[in-house]
């Protein structure tokens, strides 16, 4: 039980994390969220979002120990990845809570360096 | 990065991707399939799908293959002990010329069938890395050659993708087939690229000792089997010529244990069995981590005296062995597999796609300048991809229709099924040739066709039908049908596809129809 749930904690950040990256790009964002990008740095969320990524090891790791953990990490990236490049060709409006996220995120300045950000935000009339 | 530079990678790039492609293909797809060799096993041999036993016992498998083995002169015989991958003892024995192979029940060791196939982990197992080109080696260098290939085109592949990281994301699915193709090409290349590289660079490292044979030669002159006693601790003896019984195994098994504090065997080597000179080799099952260090023990086979053992690997070689391990994929960890298995898919699907936008950006301008060699590549194509996946599926088939009699018009059933899968791979290398316009509908179609045969077959013969064969713990069976299912419905949606588009390309140019894959 706690080895699946070691499986979804690694694949999900690795999940997140791609999303996040993928979204720096405006014709994704354009995509997920029929909005215009706002302003923001791009520098900051591709760390946030590689440093997910890296959250993906370190769960492998610890469900599998180094010599397998080594093996499944990077292999439940490129899944993740996959899983969000599949979703953006075929269903981008699936990736719009992490939008949000990202969104509301950068707004809150947990992820910091967005001085030009609006008051009131686009994605405030996007329904959950 | 200078311009000529990516030039010259694409060159390299291209040229290389469609000469070696269709070798690469072959390597790949047995490799993936591979994979799953024992959950295939279990499909092609419906009598070893029985319950993981509670209870081994070595003696009373050397008490049914030991006689089997003298009486054959072999040279050697062993036993793989049962796991919930394969859940019988998976005996044999070796004589000069061939090899038998017998399933036996651990408890009684009494033989459950003989193998009548050589199944997932004696054919395409083997065809992954030798191609079953045995001369001078000729397998593993051209498989050497491939993962070289691999490896230069993983890094040409980066440097001429100028918007890597722009379209790190993009996949586009349009009406334009060749974007979606290049798309395609670019997500598993670069997704893939990790896996694609180490699962060849790791494929090279295995095969070392045939590729760099003169460092072996220079250490150890004269003496090949010296290496294998330093670097394994798996020492050789030449028979007596004395006669001699054996040794309980199981008490072998038992101290074995205790030396390695507990963990169970893998597997049992008697060598010069019925001789004052056999020896046994005991190897640690090692799948409950990557490196496949065995810790072996080595007994005299008629006193049951401990010789060796267990044998602790230098840092070198457990360096060498987790890269081994990483490419093996002997651990037990159906996630890492199942992972494994996908990534070998995209592998697949970046040399097909490769080989797709080859021919789709080509075609017009070859046919206007009248070059002959295109109908040549999409034979190629064609026949190395669909049509080796087709001939796995009639590998499959025949297994099931095939009559269960040791021989088959004079042929042993288990090289009747690999002839079957030949005459289905050079029918589709046909057809490739004589009927291009519909090649890849009607390839899709056959493969929707025979998977769904296969399935069907399986129910038929075994009783098996999903999902009874998975409630009655039979999952390795059960999950190759659900595989095969799922493969009938790509196949379909592919072979829809393709057939729709003819149709527009038909309406819009009846003259090119077919012309494009």
């Amino acid at each position: 039980m706690i080895a699946s749930i070691l499986l979804v904690a690694a694949l999900l950040p690795a999940i997140v994390g791609g999303a996040m990256i993928a979204l720096v790009r405006r014709a994704h964002w354009t995509a997920v969220t029929g909005l215009p990008m706002p302003n923001g740095s791009r520098r900051t969320k591709v760390t946030v979002g590689a440093g997910l990524l890296l959250f993906t090891v370190v769960f492998a790791v610890l469900r599998d120990g180094w010599g397998m953990g080594l093996l499944l990490g990077p292999l439940l990236i490129a899944t993740g990845i996959a899983i969000v490049i599949v979703t953006l060709a075929l269903q981008p409006r699936a990736l719009l809570p992490v939008a949000i996220i990202v969104d509301r995120a950068a707004r809150q300045r947990f992820l910091p360096g967005n001085p030009t950000w609006h008051q009131q935000h686009p994605t405030d009339d996007i329904e959950q | 990065m200078s311009e000529a530079f990516r030039i010259s990678m694409n060159w390299l790039h291209t040229w290389m991707g469609l000469v070696v492609g269709a070798l690469l293909f072959a390597i790949f797809w047995m490799g993936t399939l591979a994979v799953f060799d024992r959950e295939i096993d279990r499909w092609m041999m419906p009598a070893t799908r029985v319950a993981v036993p509670a209870a081994v016992s070595v003696d009373a498998i050397a008490r049914t293959m030991h006689p089997l083995a003298v009486a054959a002169k072999a040279r050697r015989w062993g036993v793989q002990m049962p796991t919930a991958r394969q859940p019988t003892a998976r005996a044999y024995y070796d004589t000069a010329t061939e090899r038998q192979v017998l399933h036996l029940d651990p408890a009684t060791g009494v033989v459950i069938a003989p193998e009548r196939t050589l199944g997932a982990t004696g054919f395409f197992y083997p065809f992954h890395f030798s191609l079953f080109i045995h001369h001078w080696k000729m397998g593993e260098w051209l498989a050497g050659l491939a993962a070289m290939a691999m490896m230069a085109m993983c890094v040409s592949g980066v440097v001429i993708h100028r918007r890597i990281f722009a379209d790190f994301f993009t996949l586009r699915i349009v009406r334009k087939a060749q974007r979606t193709t290049l798309d395609l090409h670019n997500l598993t290349g670069v997704v893939g690229l990790p896996f694609n590289f180490l699962i060849s660079f790791t494929g090279l490292v295995i095969f070392m000792g045939t590729y760099l044979p003169g460092i072996q030669a220079v250490l150890y002159p004269g003496e090949p089997a010296a290496f294998a006693v330093e670097a394994y601790g798996t020492p050789l003896a030449s028979p007596a010529k004395q006669p001699a019984d054996l040794a309980p195994l199981g008490a072998m098994v038992a101290e074995a244990q205790r030396r390695w504090a507990g963990a169970a065997p893998a597997t049992v080597l008697v060598f010069n069995p019925g001789d004052r000179a056999a020896l046994v080799h005991v190897h640690q099952d090692t799948g409950a981590r990557v490196t496949m260090d065995a810790n072996t023990v080595v007994f005299d086979g008629a006193t049951g005296r401990v010789v060796a053992g267990p044998h602790r690997y230098s840092p070198t070689l457990m360096t060498l062995s987790y890269l081994s391990g990483m490419h093996y994929t002997w651990f037990r960890h159906a996630t890492l597999r199942w992972l494994y298995f996908v990534s070998g898919l995209a592998g697949c699907a970046l040399i097909a796609t490769g080989f797709l936008f080859w021919i789709q950006s080509r075609a017009k301008q070859h046919a206007k300048a009248g070059v002959r060699g295109m109908a040549l590549v999409r034979v190629l194509s064609v026949g190395a991809t669909a049509g080796l996946v087709l001939a796995s599926l009639a590998f499959l088939v025949a297994n099931r229709l095939l009559p269960d009699l040791p021989t088959i018009a004079g042929v042993p059933r288990a090289w009747m099924e690999v002839r079957i899968f030949c005459v289905v791979w050079l029918l589709a290398f046909a057809q490739a040739w004589l009927r291009p316009r519909t090649v890849w509908r009607d390839q899709s179609v056959a493969i929707g066709g025979a998977c769904l045969a296969a399935v069907l077959l399986d129910w038929v013969t075994t009783g098996d039908v999903l999902p009874l064969g998975g409630e009655a713990g039979r999952w390795s069976a059960a999950g190759v049908d659900l595989v095969l299912l799922c493969g009938a419905v790509l196949a379909w949606i592919s072979a829809r596809r393709l057939h729709a588009r003819s149709q527009i390309v038909t309406r819009r140019d009846p003259r090119s129809a077919g012309s494009k894959p």
